[in-house]
């Protein structure tokens, strides 16, 4: 195919998944790494480079606005950062280690790529709590001031909020950065149920502070692949530029089209690529 | 009604913005490059043949050596290159958004968020 048309197949890709995205409530790099990995000819390394730029640009997008409005908590991001940011780099390490120096490296890839996008599947059908109700706070999260307020339109008032069990989240965030820099993914669908069930932040708080967290931690993993020559810009060019207009229109359809029809097609999506890429895995190592 | 936002919020969140306009932005200079069929560093149809490569492999087979980390950044006569330059700033983005913030952060934040800056930095510098 012509280098242009390629171009323009990757724009509209990621296009159609900007759109889509904030309609499901998730974000582009869940769907593109997955989709792109069961569809397209490039190696994974190249799909997982482009997948963390995705995540990283619009963390970036979002992150502003969600600051001023006092929804994502800076300081939460810092703490988080600290262990997550290093297990974003040993997992970039680790993933194009497994593909460059193994063996049939990219069939194993494949393989926990496809369980780990079926654990996706599963974390996005359990429910979160809009407003987590804090009965202690532990003595760490009290000591960092891990604490903030923002003004809620929907109930016409300032709402206050205190995140707790900073320390027993640290495993959790340590596994959630590991898998964003292995695998190319922003990881939002796990930091977001850790914030919100664990730290027992008001959902809101969780998927603005998610957002800054990924920032930290993708720009990281992102250099290991910059650096390593796994960041194509034929492909990441017109994904990026797709992406960040499609979820700006995305985010307009949000307010007149029926999420919920959207998100069952996007499980379903979801589901389809998990079970594609688990096959794609299993067949290259002689399994099935 | 709005609430009071600590300063370092605002600042980081002011790089962001700024740092995402200008890495986008030469994104699409990049872009519109490839569109004019600007000279890349590896020819559009050598990609497109070798991108099904493992990241070494590729590297190995269209240039003959491997790649060559952050110095095959400096060869900005090149559309690709310009895209990469692009990327990299994007990268940089949440590094320099925590550096601007330090002198307002208190001093367990602050080394907390140094200690986030040496993390990102020691791969820069010094990648595996």
């Amino acid at each position: 195919m012509d280098p242009i048309l390629w171009l323009l197949v990757l724009f509209i890709f990621s296009l159609a998944i900007g759109i889509l995205a904030p309609l499901a409530g998730v974000g582009g790099g869940v769907l593109f790494v997955p989709l792109s990995a069961a569809i397209f000819p490039f190696n994974i390394d190249f799909i997982r480079g482009a997948g963390l730029a995705l995540a990283l640009t619009s963390a970036l997008s979002s992150s502003p606005k969600l600051m001023e409005e006092g929804l994502a908590n800076l300081k939460a991001s810092i703490v988080i950062a600290v262990v997550s940011v290093a297990s974003a780099i040993a997992g970039s390490i680790i993933g194009l280690w497994v593909t460059n120096k193994i063996p049939q490296g990219k069939y194993y890839i494949y393989l926990t790529l496809g369980i780990v996008i079926l654990l996706i599947f599963l974390v996005m059908l359990k429910g979160r709590v809009e407003f987590p109700e804090v009965k202690k706070v532990d003595s760490l999260s009290q000591k960092l001031g891990l604490y903030g307020s923002w003004y809620e339109p929907s109930l016409g008032k300032v709402v206050e909020y205190k995140f707790t069990r900073t320390l027993h989240s640290i495993p959790a965030f340590i596994g959630v950065g590991l898998i964003a820099g292995m695998f190319g993914l922003g990881a939002g669908w796990a930091n977001v149920p850790v914030l919100n069930l664990l730290m027992c932040a008001p959902i809101k708080v969780a998927v603005s502070t998610s957002m800054a967290i990924i920032a930290l931690n993708t720009s990281a993993a992102l250099w290991i692949y910059i650096i390593k020559g796994a960041v194509l810009p034929l492909i990441v060019i017109p994904t990026v530029i797709g992406m960040t207009i499609g979820s700006r229109i995305g985010a307009m359809l949000t307010v007149k089209a029926r999420p919920r029809v959207i998100r069952i097609i996007v499980l379903v999506i979801l589901l389809v690529s998990a079970l594609v890429n688990i096959h794609k895995g299993l067949h290259g190592l002689g399994m099935v | 009604m709005r609430v009071d936002i600590p300063e370092e919020y605002t600042i980081f969140g002011k790089i962001l913005k700024i740092g995402t306009f200008v890495g986008i932005g030469i994104l699409i200079v990049s872009l519109i490059l490839y569109l004019i069929n600007a000279p890349s560093y590896i020819s559009l149809e050598n990609v497109i043949k070798t991108w099904d490569l493992p990241v070494s492999k590729f590297w190995e087979v269209n240039t003959g050596k491997g790649y060559g980390g952050l110095s095959e950044l400096v060869n900005i006569q090149y559309s690709d290159n310009i895209g990469l330059i692009g990327v990299a700033i994007l990268s940089a983005v949440p590094l320099i958004g925590l550096l601007a913030i330090l002198p307002k952060l208190n001093l367990v934040y602050k080394i907390l968020a140094i200690l986030v800056i040496i993390e990102s930095l020691i791969v820069i510098i010094k990648p595996v």
